[in-house]
């Protein structure tokens, strides 16, 4: 619950609704707490919404070492 | 409910887990836009959210209330246990183990930053001034980022 991760926009719909890309994957949201996003933002998402519109030079580095903390993970088992 | 609630444990050694597996109809969701979908597929039913969380999950709480009302949705209800992360730690400092006795030392806060992406960092300053411990917040864009003492 505790973990958000940075989503770019692929696609706006009704009822402040989004499809966003985590890492490959396609995720439905809500973007009724942040106004004004277009697709191509990134964003921050918890718990299915979307929290903050982020950097996108910000975004692309958390991926980064979340993407090496489970590379690490892989390395360890 | 949040997934991570079901281990929690509760009074009398007992989990929402263990409840799950005695009978009680627990179900486990990624977001409130769960519950408003389980609401509207049974609406003889009364369901409850288990609303939990500091400061970034009450805003999903708000906006899954607004969407009920919406829609008309009688039978889904909250159970409202939200936090706020400021507070939290100001019972930590009040309490006397650590003010007292130095039981405990604290030197400083990493305050959590997408706590501060919806409260920003304004709440901590009273606590630093009162307390004298500084707070960094880690993670955030640049212009969000503070230290204060």
């Amino acid at each position: 619950m505790c973990l958000s991760v940075p989503a770019k926009i692929a696609k706006i719909l009704p009822n402040d609704m989004a499809i966003v890309s985590i890492d490959g994957i396609s995720l439905e949201i809500s973007i009724a707490l942040v106004d004004e996003l277009e697709v191509g933002d990134c964003v921050l998402v918890h718990v299915g919404y979307a929290l903050a519109k982020i950097d996108p030079v910000e975004a692309e580095r958390t991926l980064e070492l979340l993407q090496q903390l489970g590379s690490a993970g892989e390395r360890r088992s | 409910m949040y997934g991570d609630l079901m281990r929690a444990p509760g009074s009398q050694g007992q989990s929402l887990l263990r409840a799950k597996a005695l009978g009680a109809d627990i179900r486990m969701v990624y977001s409130t836009l769960d519950a408003i979908r389980l609401a509207e597929q049974a609406p003889s039913r009364e369901v409850v959210f288990f609303a939990i969380g500091f400061e970034t999950t009450t805003p999903p709480t708000a906006v899954m209330i607004r969407i009920a009302e919406k829609k008309r949705l009688k039978g889904l209800s909250v159970f409202c246990n939200h936090v706020l992360t400021p507070s939290a730690m100001h019972s930590i400092l009040e309490n006397p183990k650590i003010r007292d006795t130095g039981g405990v030392p604290i030197n400083g806060f990493i305050g959590p930053a997408h706590v501060s992406t919806i409260i920003g960092t304004q709440p901590y300053e009273p606590l630093a001034e009162q307390f004298g411990k500084p707070i960094v917040i880690a993670d955030l864009s640049r212009s969000m980022c503070c230290r204060l003492s």
